[in-house]
């Protein structure tokens, strides 16, 4: 189904609820993906995911469609994490470590490629950052992170391709690679 | 996913590869029950009677407007507050009614000079008297 087509859904008083389905079973991989990266746990990223879609349903009035659905959806997700993470993530963390599960577990394996990718990508200029963590973490198009940050696709290419160097050197730095 | 084979065939035509990243599987029918999760959740919320809740930074401007605003007030009202001249008659009046505040003033009125000369003779007096003044009146005010 097209955003078009949703969004006409939403927008029609007795289809407005299958709209707001049609809308989360088409995004909510997508956006649990872009949320899972940025938290710890699967909880922290079913917190954050739920209230990412109350707010976009409860938005969706205002949605002018200057941009892209999922950019508009994205931007709420990161803010939703942001607020999360300003709220009361400590609680959160402090139950992982206290327990032992499979699921931390395989949280501290995974995150340690994570941790070091996060520790390169520190190290980039601003610009560099925020591009590579778009594409390579949130898997971003080119034409999605260009209506978000308003920068040509083809400086947005470039930036990515020297960020990709520059880690690439700090993993051969640290023998990584 | 399309996007995902894309980045790392450009990751791949950059250096030869970084890390794949993790993939983080949500619990098994996650995605099969969230839609509903979320819907309930809202229904439920659109349901309940929205609660206006003011926050600290709220109250703090709010705070700050309305000393804005009597200061202002204030600052108006001074300017306002111009002297106007006044005429005898209502000197008067104010004198007359606010006597007490000139209490001091008329103490010193009714109070005799330490250094009066009161060491004249009467006869110096009617003498003096005397050549200031005709006869005619010097009978009367004896």
């Amino acid at each position: 189904m097209t955003d078009e087509a949703l969004l006409a859904l939403i927008h029609h008083p007795g289809s407005h609820e299958d709209g707001f389905r049609q809308l989360v079973i088409k995004y909510q991989q997508r956006l649990y993906h872009v949320i899972r990266h940025r938290l710890p746990s699967h909880a922290d990223t079913d917190d954050v995911l739920q209230n990412t879609f109350i707010k976009i349903f409860r938005h969706i009035g205002n949605f002018e469609g200057r941009s892209e659905l999922y950019t508009w959806m994205y931007r709420i997700a990161c803010n939703e994490v942001i607020n999360y993470q300003k709220a009361g993530v400590r609680s959160r963390y402090t139950e992982i470590n206290a327990q032992t599960t499979g699921e931390a577990e395989a949280f501290i394996d995974a995150d340690h490629i994570t941790i070091s990718l996060n520790e390169a990508v520190n190290q980039l200029p601003e610009r560099q950052q925020r591009v590579f963590r778009m594409r390579y973490f949130d898997e971003l198009s080119y034409k999605e992170m260009s209506g978000i940050l308003n920068v040509t696709e083809g400086a947005l290419k470039a930036s990515f391709h020297h960020a990709v160097k520059k880690i690439e050197e700090a993993f051969r730095a640290k023998q990584i690679l | 996913m399309n996007e995902k084979r894309e980045i790392q065939d450009e990751i791949r035509a950059i250096t030869h590869g970084l890390p794949e990243l993790p993939e983080y599987t949500p619990p098994e029918n996650y995605f099969d029950q969230l839609p509903d999760e979320i819907l309930n959740r809202w229904k439920k919320e659109a349901s309940q009677p929205k609660i206006k809740v003011i926050t600290w930074k709220q109250v703090i401007a709010i705070a700050a407007i309305l000393t804005g605003v009597c200061i202002g007030l204030f600052f108006i009202n001074q300017k306002d507050h111009v002297p106007m001249p006044i005429t005898s008659a209502e000197a008067y009046e104010y004198v007359r009614e606010n006597i007490d505040e000139f209490e001091g003033l008329l103490e010193y009125g009714d109070q005799v000079p330490h250094d009066a000369p009161w060491d004249v003779s009467a006869d110096a007096i009617h003498e003096y008297l005397m050549e200031e003044s005709s006869d005619e009146i010097i009978e009367d005010l004896f």
